[in-house]
């Protein structure tokens, strides 16, 4: 379950990270929990591969050329720590993207970087994701204001619906907002194909013909509607109440009776 | 990359001779802190320049880092975990990026024979 899956949300949000790098606007994306704003920016991002190069002590190792196509990269994800003074999330955000930018240029240049490299102290780092935009504090907000006016980064705030009514309350940034994206619930047809498709690499096959399976299709269509984290659970709830009970098929009753050990979520 | 780092301080050779003592230990790049510069420390000075895992600092003598021992295991340090290589001309002491260890014991096991001193 832990490969990542293309939806169509994906690809807008995919879109639209490459329209505000483009045309250089600030982007704001909200959805609700679940439904997958922050994978979706670090897979765009690669984050996860990036992160894997990170030493014991907490930097990016930069001293070997990364395996990673990184030509096309130009994003980091940056989550602000509640506790963190604003000055603080400044620091580390340049802190992030010198990281960035020393990565890709060992990935540009490889063994030896040319001293013109050196001296030019490139940005490769233009665009910075900021997961869970709610923390930022007045002040934050206003730094970055800054850091977009000065040209050294451009952003993308994700959040939760009603960021947008907390971002109102500063015109001067809310004005250098020139996209929005909401990030929706899979609909239903999504949801069934992507349980075809993948249920069936959990030797959990789901057949068109079979009253059973379509049952518990549709049963997780509604019990979930369509949020990702809550499809995730009740998938793994599922396959572990089948394995104590040495059952081979999902029913209709295993998902119900796994949507009933769930505590968190929205389930309807 | 060869690094080099001069450093106009006292009991150390003048600023041109050292400039001229790198340059023949073939350096490429030559950062100079002059006097009026003096809080800034090495590190400050070249940390933009710098590519982990690449390059070699020269200096011609260790005086030129500081006067202090602590800040120049400090600097040490900074030189293991960002894995470069170390050379001071006159002192004819080379360290590669691989055997920081060495040095490392050392300053260990001194500590530890003066604490028995105690």
């Amino acid at each position: 379950m832990s490969k990542f899956i293309y939806t169509k949300q994906y690809r807008q949000f995919e879109e639209f990270c490459k329209a505000c790098h483009r045309d250089r606007y600030i982007g704001l994306c909200y959805g609700v929990a679940g439904v997958g704003k922050t994978e979706s920016a670090k897979h765009y991002t690669k984050w996860y591969q990036i992160e894997s190069y990170r030493n014991s002590n907490g930097r990016l190792n930069t001293s070997v050329k990364p395996r990673i196509q990184m030509s096309k990269l130009n994003t980091i994800v940056y989550t602000p720590s509640v506790l963190n003074p604003p000055r603080d999330m400044v620091r580390e955000i340049r802190h992030s993207q010198r990281e960035f930018s020393l990565l890709k240029e060992r990935y540009i240049y490889g063994d030896e970087i040319p001293e013109h490299a050196r001296e030019e102290k490139k940005n490769f780092a233009d665009l910075v994701i900021i997961d869970e935009a709610e923390r930022l504090k007045p002040q934050g907000l206003e730094y970055l204001r800054e850091l977009y006016d000065n040209g050294e980064a451009n952003f993308i705030f994700i959040g939760t619906p009603g960021i947008d009514k907390l971002l109102q309350r500063f015109p001067q940034l809310y004005s250098r907002i020139g996209f929005v994206h909401s990030f929706k619930k899979l609909d239903a047809p999504e949801v069934r194909f992507i349980l075809q498709y993948h249920l069936s690499k959990l030797n959990v096959d789901i057949k068109d013909d079979d009253f059973t399976d379509q049952e518990v299709m549709a049963a997780i269509v509604m019990s979930t509607g369509g949020n990702f984290r809550l499809i995730n659970r009740l998938i793994k709830q599922s396959l572990r109440i089948m394995k104590v009970n040495c059952m081979t098929t999902i029913t209709k009753e295993i998902v119900d009776a796994a949507r009933s050990c769930l505590l968190i979520g929205e389930i309807n | 990359m060869r690094i080099g780092y001069a450093r106009d301080v006292q009991s150390t050779p003048i600023l041109q001779t050292q400039i001229d003592m790198l340059k023949s230990a073939n350096c490429k790049k030559i950062f100079v802190s002059r006097r009026a510069l003096e809080k800034a420390d090495i590190m400050q000075t070249t940390n933009y320049f710098i590519r982990q895992g690449e390059d070699t600092i020269i200096v011609c003598k260790l005086l030129c880092l500081d006067k202090s021992l602590k800040k120049m295991i400090i600097f040490f340090h900074q030189l293991d975990r960002l894995n470069l290589s170390f050379e001071s001309i006159e002192d004819n002491l080379v360290i590669d990026r691989s055997q920081w260890d060495i040095p490392f014991s050392a300053i260990h096991l001194y500590q530890s024979l003066k604490f028995e001193d105690e």
